[in-house]
């Protein structure tokens, strides 16, 4: 491999509980995710309010080699409720993620 | 589905007023927006669930097609046919907005009409004129 090459991110996982975002990944990840976890959230309420849907319970924005989910279990909408989310440094398919994400319910 | 050009709304099917899915093309867009502000960032495609339905909102270019779908299962198949419809519509669009240089060329290639002559009127063929009589 050269120099030149980056290894694209791998899977993270992380928990959201109590309104905290928490991670076997350090800080510096979670910091990451939670600022992209707060403005995919937000816009998703937005979206949600302009076609009185409601908030949501999940949420994914894809670019060209990452992708980032969120989702609340139990039908959870709630900032304080529990849920989960990934970030993966590639393009991968929607629902494989929110599954991923999904499974981690207890 | 709705699909749009940068903030301009082409096709509205969704089953809402007009001004929510013109708030919805700017929440869309601001989310973008958003985004993009801190650097390089260029998201393309944008999912969520809502009690009952999801919001699938693909950028292509400088287009947007916005899908709701019912069953999250669907996202993957919806995206692929959603970026092939925006592949199509783009070149559609394109060629309304801007005419492609062919056009220019093939009206060049066209036979210009000759100068009016002295009364003002155009100038007269020399072959016949074929006329073809209403009845025979």
């Amino acid at each position: 491999m050269s120099d030149s090459e980056v290894l694209p991110l791998p899977l993270q996982l992380f928990t959201l509980k109590d309104g905290h975002v928490a991670s076997d990944s350090g800080q510096e990840a979670v910091n990451n995710y939670a600022a992209d976890f707060q403005g995919l959230r937000h816009f998703g309420l937005k979206i949600g309010e302009c076609l009185e849907l409601g908030p949501p319970w999940c949420g994914t924005l894809q670019e060209e080699d990452f992708t980032l989910n969120f989702a609340y279990f139990d039908a959870g909408t709630d900032a304080q409720d529990p849920g989960a989310g990934a970030l993966i440094g590639e393009r991968i398919p929607l629902f494989e993620l929110l599954t991923r994400v999904n499974s981690m319910e207890e | 589905m709705l699909l749009c050009w940068r903030r301009q709304i082409l096709i509205n099917l969704l089953p809402f007023e007009e001004f929510r899915s013109e708030r919805l093309l700017q929440a869309v867009h601001d989310a973008r927006a958003h985004f993009a502000s801190g650097g390089d960032r260029d998201v393309a495609t944008f999912w969520f669930g809502y009690e009952g339905v999801f919001v699938l909102a693909l950028f292509q270019g400088e287009h947007l097609l916005i899908t709701l779908h019912t069953h999250a299962s669907e996202v993957d198949f919806l995206r692929r046919v959603g970026l092939t419809f925006l592949d199509d519509t783009q070149l559609l669009v394109q060629a309304l907005l801007q005419p492609s240089p062919d056009d220019e060329t093939s009206r060049d290639e066209t036979q210009p009409l000759g100068e009016p002559g002295v009364d003002g009127l155009p100038p007269q063929s020399s072959g016949p004129t074929k006329v073809i009589p209403r009845h025979a």
